[in-house]
């Protein structure tokens, strides 16, 4: 090795040890919801640490153009790339970076009794990199109030301080906040989640960068398909939009009520009602993307056992909210009068079952999709004016004999 | 001459080589295969290689994860990080290489990819297992809560214990909630983005859809309630859901059970009957409920404190399905005035909690309670 290239080995280390002061290893336990802000914060929320982790992401640039990025089973190729078998990967959350337009998962990793949290990111070549968190600046958020694990979970000796025995006899403890959905907008971050042992639901924002300060807020939604009042609904997706002269939240629920919630009231200690403006119907909404179509804003809101439906954003201005005294008793299904309910635009085709999307860019979703033929997951890309893969659809010219049409 | 020198060279480094990894054989391998989790995949670079960079040398070593697919154009190769070191190529994988797991090692690159002017290193492919030292537990559903075999209308929850970590993200095609008719109601549970796994992943909570709860309609719809006052139901986890590990449950699991009137009645320590024990005496602290609560809310949302509010340590025990809940202190009780804290959260299977019911058609107020604290009277 000549002493030109050794002198820039000597400078890489050197300026790598500087670095190496400024990262912070984080001490994440479980990498679910995912959400990337417009500079490339890529914000983790950690179930069983019960914290939302901001990593800063280093500067990629974007492709020159809208790209499509599909990779079949992604599952299997994630599992490939993390070690282990295709059983042992769970995939939690897909987010695209909005300046790069490449692919983020998280995934729970398993290993025996074991898990370790992992983020795979997908590039516009389709090329999967494991990100190494601990290599990455992160700061972190503790969530309050949760989970609730009183003196009696901890080990304690029958006289005197605990013995190595009665640690590892202690209970683990076993309940976690299921972190559904975070939004970043205007410095904050809004927060859903559902706990898996008490049925609660709290909205959480939180200003970013982390203070340590943190606002709970209950809210009380009435619910039109179930003909009810839910005080701990979770939310399953929601979105910021100025709605009416105002920032408001876009609360999708199960089953599926959306509902507007001004960001003024979102207010620490709070106990508030939500205003129900519409029903998608029966069925569980997944994710809830903003795109843009001709000049006009949309809401994408996929559903895990109905196709998804596409809202006008200008459809929900002016909207009224509605109450029980609203409607006649009884669950309202699909088929009867009341659902649809509201502005709630249009049902649209969409081939196999999204579990994840997102806006890849301004022509593409990008979603993890459930083919229905063949049962693998794949990472594909969808013109956003028509998601569908081709592959899936069969037309009068697939069959032999048939001339291609004439364009 | 220069090579004679270098030559020397190689021999001490070699020998070095051998010294530092472990090797007691009297040759060095030229591929160190991991004998133990957290152990590296090492490839010795041959002399005329050794003008290489890392980068280009990178593309001789690949590890995989072998599977019964023949490998390895169509895998992607294990993550990790590549460095030299004392004419080693050393790979360390992103996460360690575990038990009981098959690797596939990859050296070299067949001859017609070579680059000119350039000899290929061999091409080899080399198997290795870390053998287990860890037993693997038997795959198999260690319990489910409720466990009572008369459950209310509106049932909101069950946790389904495992043995070991299950394969995620399939719950729901293994696990039916079937009726005296015997057809499975498939849209019974909520389905969420994340299961909800207990931190150790061996607990699955299910949650029923509150939605599909009867209430006193005019009209009725052909879904229906998910449970029906007066019917039985089987919850059952089938066979063939494989563990984390690829091992498969053996048989289903089934849990039968009645179904009983709804409970729309707030949680209220009123309803309770408490079993104060004798002061000085380390008998238990025992209550009955009028209805089963949560088993996992039970165990740490109700505490005793004496009356600096100070816990009173000891242990939890549920009887009685859930219907019973039973304190044994570490030591003798020594004041004659102790209390119940009961937190306000505390939910009875139906998703009530002491604030408010878990729905209500008409709207209705919830209580301000965050706690509940209960002075007992020890005899």
């Amino acid at each position: 090795m000549n002493s030109f290239s050794k002198l820039l080995q000597v400078l890489a280390v050197s300026s790598l040890s500087l670095m190496a002061n400024h990262v912070i290893a984080a001490d994440i336990k479980y990498a679910g919801a995912l959400e990337i802000g417009p500079d490339g914060t890529l914000f983790v929320g950690d179930n069983i640490g019960g914290a939302i982790y901001a990593f800063t992401l280093p500067a990629r640039t974007a492709p020159e153009k809208p790209t499509a990025i599909n990779v079949a089973n992604i599952d299997v190729r994630i599992a490939e790339v993390l070690g282990v078998g295709a059983n042992a990967v769970e995939i939690n959350d897909m987010a695209v970076h909005p300046v790069s337009q490449e692919v983020y998962i998280s995934v729970t990793r398993s290993v025996g009794a074991n898990a370790q949290p992992a983020i795979v990111r997908v590039d516009s070549g389709g090329t999967l990199q494991n990100i190494k968190l601990d290599a990455l600046q992160a700061t972190s958020q503790e969530l309050s109030n949760f989970p609730d694990n009183s003196p009696s979970l901890q080990a304690r000796g029958i006289a005197g301080p605990p013995m190595v025995k009665d640690l590892v006899k202690a209970e683990m403890p076993m309940s976690m906040l299921a972190i559904m959905d975070i939004e970043f907008h205007n410095d904050e971050l809004f927060v859903s989640g559902i706990s898996n042992e008490e049925f609660s639901s709290t909205l959480r924002r939180i200003p970013f960068p982390f203070n340590g300060k943190q606002g709970e807020t209950s809210v009380k939604i009435f619910h039109i398909a179930h003909d009810q009042y839910e005080t701990r609904a979770p939310i399953r997706s929601m979105l910021v939009k100025n709605i009416d002269g105002k920032d408001q939240l876009i609360a999708a629920y199960t089953c599926s009520p959306v509902v507007l919630i001004p960001l003024d009231k979102i207010t620490d200690g709070a106990k508030i009602t939500g205003n129900t403006i519409a029903d998608m119907g029966n069925g569980q909404p997944i994710d809830m993307v903003s795109f843009n179509m001709q000049g006009h804003e949309f809401l994408f809101i996929t559903n895990n056992s109905r196709s998804p439906q596409v809202i006008s954003v200008a459809g929900l201005q002016g909207a009224t909210a509605v109450l029980d005294t609203d409607f006649k008793r009884g669950m309202k299904f699909d088929l009867g009068p009341d659902i649809p309910y509201g502005p709630v635009g249009e049902t649209i085709m969409f081939t196999g079952s999204s579990l994840q999307i997102d806006l890849l860019n301004e022509k593409y979703f990008v979603s993890l999709t459930r083919d229905t033929k063949t049962g693998s997951l794949d990472l594909e890309s969808n013109f956003t004016f028509f998601p569908n893969r081709l592959h899936n659809l069969i037309a009068e010219s697939d069959f032999p004999g048939v001339p291609t049409p004439e364009r | 001459m220069a090579s004679m020198k270098s030559m020397r060279q190689w021999l001490a480094l070699w020998v070095l080589s051998a010294i530092v990894f472990g090797e007691a054989a009297a040759a060095s391998p030229d591929l160190v295969i991991p004998k133990a989790v957290g152990d590296t995949v090492q490839l010795r670079i041959p002399s005329f290689a050794r003008g290489l960079d890392v980068d280009t040398l990178v593309q001789r070593l690949s590890i995989f994860v072998s599977d019964d697919k023949p490998c390895c154009e169509n895998k992607l190769a294990i993550s990790g990080q590549y460095k030299l070191k004392n004419h080693f190529l050393i790979f360390k994988p992103d996460f360690p290489f575990q038990e009981g797991q098959n690797y596939i090692v990859h050296t070299g690159m067949p001859p017609g990819d070579a680059p000119e002017n350039y000899r290929a290193l061999e091409f080899t492919q080399t198997v290795f297992v870390i053998t287990r030292t860890i037993a693997l537990p038997k795959a198999g559903v260690a319990g489910i809560f409720p466990s009572g075999d008369a459950l209310p209308e509106n049932t909101l929850r069950f946790y389904i214990y495992f043995t070991t970590p299950m394969k995620p993200q399939v719950a729901l095609q293994h696990i039916k909630l079937v009726g005296e008719d015997g057809v499975a109601d498939t849209r019974a549970f909520m389905r969420f983005k994340q299961e909800l796994w207990s931190p150790d992943r061996k607990r699955l909570t299910l949650l029923l859809d509150p939605g599909r709860i009867k209430r006193n309609v005019a009209t009725n719809l052909e879904l229906g309630p998910a449970l029906v006052a007066g019917k039985q139901y089987q919850l059952i986890v089938s066979s063939g859901w494989e563990t984390a590990m690829g091992e498969a449950l053996p048989q289903d699991f089934v849990k039968n059970f009645a179904v009983s009137d709804a409970l729309r009645t707030l949680p209220d320590p009123q309803d309770w009957q408490i079993f104060a024990p004798k002061l000085g005496s380390r008998e238990p602290l025992t209550i009955h409920f009028d209805r089963p609560y949560d088993q996992a809310l039970l165990r740490r949302l109700i505490s005793v404190n004496n009356s600096d509010d100070e816990e009173i340590l000891g242990g939890v025990s549920l009887g009685d399905h859930e219907t019973a809940w039973v304190f044994m202190p570490d030591q003798s009780w020594a004041a004659k005035n102790i209390y119940l804290h009961i937190n306000g959260s505390l939910e009875d299977v139906a998703g009530n909690n002491f604030r408010d019911l878990l729905d209500h058609t008409v709207d209705q107020g919830s209580k301000d309670i965050t706690n509940v604290r209960l002075p007992i009277l020890l005899n």
